[in-house]
């Protein structure tokens, strides 16, 4: 995808971008703070409906139900409130729980980490390759202009490892694991190696309720309880790589060369996050499941908007889009998903380098 | 005459039985809810839990007058009680955005030690963020947060004989917490209460007052600009200095305690000085007045907000040059005591508007609400 856009109207583009984004802005209040605290209760009341029917689950329909119950409350946590709240959507309300300096997420990655490597890293530098980390993760390849080494042709078996295994491979990427294996304990960063034990003081603890302490608390039901959790756990992960990378990887998504960072202005900001971002079409709720990435274009322009506000601002944006004559991805579910495994089949061997996008900073 | 010990000593800091345990409820339940607290969970349930804020219950909305309203607070276990005259911060959520607010306590502390509510009156200022909504909009139910009582400007444990109060407008309330305590006590008689509001229907607590005057042996004066009515004596326009002259002749020789504008604390600082009685007046100012530009010369300083990237010109507070600029910084009273705006001032002079203080260090802490740029200066904002 190109853009044919002049210097004047690319400066008019973002223009009219920073005013959808600053009217909405300007209408935060009251009802975003009821909507977050809604969501928050439903989901506690989730996760202790689940844990609750998990020890029922010598009945075999409550252990379905506490096991649904349970990855709800997961994926709830994660995309709807925890991403979201770490974004500082909801710092304008300037509420202890709701403050994105404090809130700690139910999530392997400390906050703290997740704030820098994706808030930081992810957010500003989006699809600029060699930056930002989360184009493929550091082991696939999900760009033609990301050189191919044969390792990429394990990279199916590699994705669907990091379906399963998502939480981890998302905290672990902003540390270079592989290197810090093979490196000689003088030559390591201390930094690096503070993040890591920090990544793993967080697991041991996220793990010990989950595979410890609530099944040994289910006496005889200890295996249903513990296998309840485990597939919980597999559920949301599952759902979180299907969610982000049919944010960035499916067809028409562009990847970008560092030189556009020079000098770049709010209105290619804007314009490179709304090509290097695809969005995914559903009804209310597989919008609310996926903490509204499914609208990862708006979220991407506006992260610091109430994320549950996208499906309102994405109607007036495609008007923009439209007018300028930009293309805005999106698509079913299904659609994005089935083009986004199909490029990690197609990468996964040598392919020709295409050229890289024309995208300059005007 | 019996001393009467109040039972609401601020200075227990000990953790009562019941946060003790449940504290250790918590600690139990840790790492079954891990990276949560176990509060997170059980606050659905008991709305006023916390082991770390006071959260305290609207537990009724009680219209005074036109724009005045009492709210009735019922504080979980962690509020300590308050002493006649003190504050509290009260954090209010108004259109989704936490802000707060000092308001002095007009209940007794008696009442806080018999029935564990205490009583806030606010007026609503015209124009502002907060008080508006707290009186015309705030719900019987709704939980919010407020500091433990503050302030020095208290009734003392004793109380002198014959003590004298005056307040003006929405000053009423620390004094009228301390006729309150008295009243209860039933050592009110000899006492003088001297109040100046706006027009008769301004009058808070009307009622109240003249059964004060009637029952609990006080001496109550009201005074408005308008025509006398049953509750304001027909004394006319006020005019502290004449009035108190004229009406509480032995004002000097008395234990005064006076709440109200600036006009009013700046009359009885100067009467009293004059009479070389200033040793027995004890103030509080209630609102810190717009302050007036220091007659700066040459240009204006700038104030670069460094981590927003943003400059602003001109002087007045730092806080409020920084909302101009587009900030929202943390802030709560506004007028340097609750330390919510605190932020590092990374170089540059400052000045206290209220004391005249200069900072001229660099990399200190200030409270941005209080103070003005005397030259450039750089905050980490």
């Amino acid at each position: 995808m190109d853009h044919n856009l002049t210097p004047e109207q690319l400066d008019s583009f973002g223009r009219e971008v920073e005013e959808l984004h600053l009217s909405v802005k300007a209408d935060l209040g009251e009802a975003d703070v009821r909507y977050i605290r809604r969501v928050m209760r439903a989901q506690r009341v989730l996760a202790v409906l689940g844990r609750g029917l998990l020890f029922a689950s010598f009945f075999p329909p409550a252990w379905v139900a506490g096991t649904a119950c349970l990855s709800l409350a997961k994926i709830i946590e994660n995309m709807e409130i925890g991403h979201n709240v770490l974004h500082g959507q909801y710092d304008f309300a300037r509420a202890k729980d709701l403050d994105s300096q404090t809130y700690e997420w139910d999530h392997i990655c400390p906050s703290d980490q997740w704030r820098h490597s994706h808030n930081y890293l992810h957010h500003t530098y989006t699809n600029v390759r060699g930056v930002d980390h989360d184009l493929g993760y550091r082991i696939l390849r999900v760009s033609e202009e990301q050189p191919w080494h044969p390792g990429h042709l394990l990279q199916p078996l590699y994705a669907a490892w990091l379906a399963l295994s998502f939480q981890l491979g998302v905290g672990l990427h902003d540390v270079d694991v592989r290197r810090f294996i093979f490196q000689k304990k003088s030559e390591r960063d201390p930094d690096e190696a503070r993040r890591l034990r920090e990544i793993g003081k967080k697991a041991v603890r996220q793990a010990l309720p989950d595979y410890v302490i609530f099944p040994l608390l289910a006496g005889p039901h200890a295996p249903a309880v513990f296998l309840g959790n485990l597939v919980a756990n597999l559920v949301r992960n599952v759902w979180s790589f299907t969610v982000i990378f049919c944010g960035h990887f499916p067809d028409g998504t562009e990847t970008f060369d560092p030189s556009c960072l020079t000098n770049e202005s709010t209105a290619h900001f804007y314009l490179r996050q709304l090509m290097g971002s695809a969005n995914f079409e559903g009804g209310r709720v597989t919008h609310f499941l996926s903490g509204h990435l499914s609208h990862q274009i708006e979220h991407h322009m506006f992260p610091d908007i109430p994320a549950h506000r996208y499906p309102a601002m994405a109607k007036r944006l495609r008007v923009i889009c439209a007018k300028y004559g930009l293309r805005y991805n999106t698509g079913s579910l299904f659609g994005q998903f089935k083009s986004v495994v199909k490029k990690l089949f197609r990468l996964a061997l040598p392919g020709r380098h295409r050229a890289p996008p024309a995208l300059t900073a005007a | 005459m019996h001393q009467v010990e109040s039972p609401s000593g601020l200075t227990s800091t000990r953790p009562s039985a019941a946060s003790r345990a449940l504290g250790l409820i918590e600690a139990v339940l840790a790492p079954l809810v891990y990276p949560k607290s176990a509060e997170d969970y059980l606050r659905e349930v008991f709305p006023l839990l916390s082991r770390k804020e006071i959260l305290a219950e609207v537990v009724a909305v009680r219209p005074e007058t036109a724009d005045t309203t009492t709210l009735v607070l019922r504080p979980n276990g962690l509020f300590r009680g308050h002493r006649a005259g003190q504050w509290i911060m009260v954090e209010a959520e108004v259109a989704g955005v936490r802000r707060t607010r000092c308001f002095s306590i007009a209940s007794a502390p008696a009442l806080h030690d018999e029935k564990r509510t205490i009583e806030i009156t606010i007026k609503a200022r015209p124009g502002g963020a907060v008080t508006p909504e707290l009186v015309w909009r705030q719900k019987r139910g709704a939980i919010i947060a407020i500091s433990q009582a503050q302030g020095t400007f208290v009734l003392p444990e004793t109380p002198p004989s014959r003590p004298l109060f005056v307040s003006g407008g929405s000053g009423i309330t620390p004094v009228m917490s301390m006729l309150r305590e008295l009243a209860l006590r039933g050592q009110a008689h000899g006492a003088t209460f001297v109040y100046y509001a706006r027009t008769s229907a301004d009058v808070v607590f009307a009622k109240e007052l003249q059964e004060h005057a009637l029952f609990s042996g006080a001496e109550i004066l009201v005074w408005t600009d308008d025509e006398p009515s049953a509750v304001s004596a027909p004394f006319g326009r006020c005019d502290a200095r004449t009035d108190l002259v004229a009406h509480v002749p032995d004002f000097a020789e008395r234990e005064t305690f006076v709440c109200g504008p600036p006009g009013l604390l700046a009359a009885m600082s100067a009467l009293y000085a004059e009479r070389g009685a200033s040793e027995r007046l004890h103030a509080e100012a209630f609102s810190l007045e717009e302050h007036a530009t220091i007659g700066a010369e040459g240009p204006a300083p700038e104030v670069v907000f460094a981590r927003a990237a943003k400059t602003q010109t001109g002087s007045r507070t730092l806080l409020a040059m920084a909302e101009d600029a587009g900030l929202t910084p943390r802030s709560g009273c506004r007028m340097g005591i609750c330390h919510s705006c605190t932020c590092r001032k990374v170089s540059g002079v400052t000045r206290d508007i209220r004391t005249g203080e200069l900072s001229t260090d660099a990399n200190v802490d200030i409270r941005i609400c209080v103070n003005e740029p005397v030259g450039n200066v750089v905050l980490d904002l």
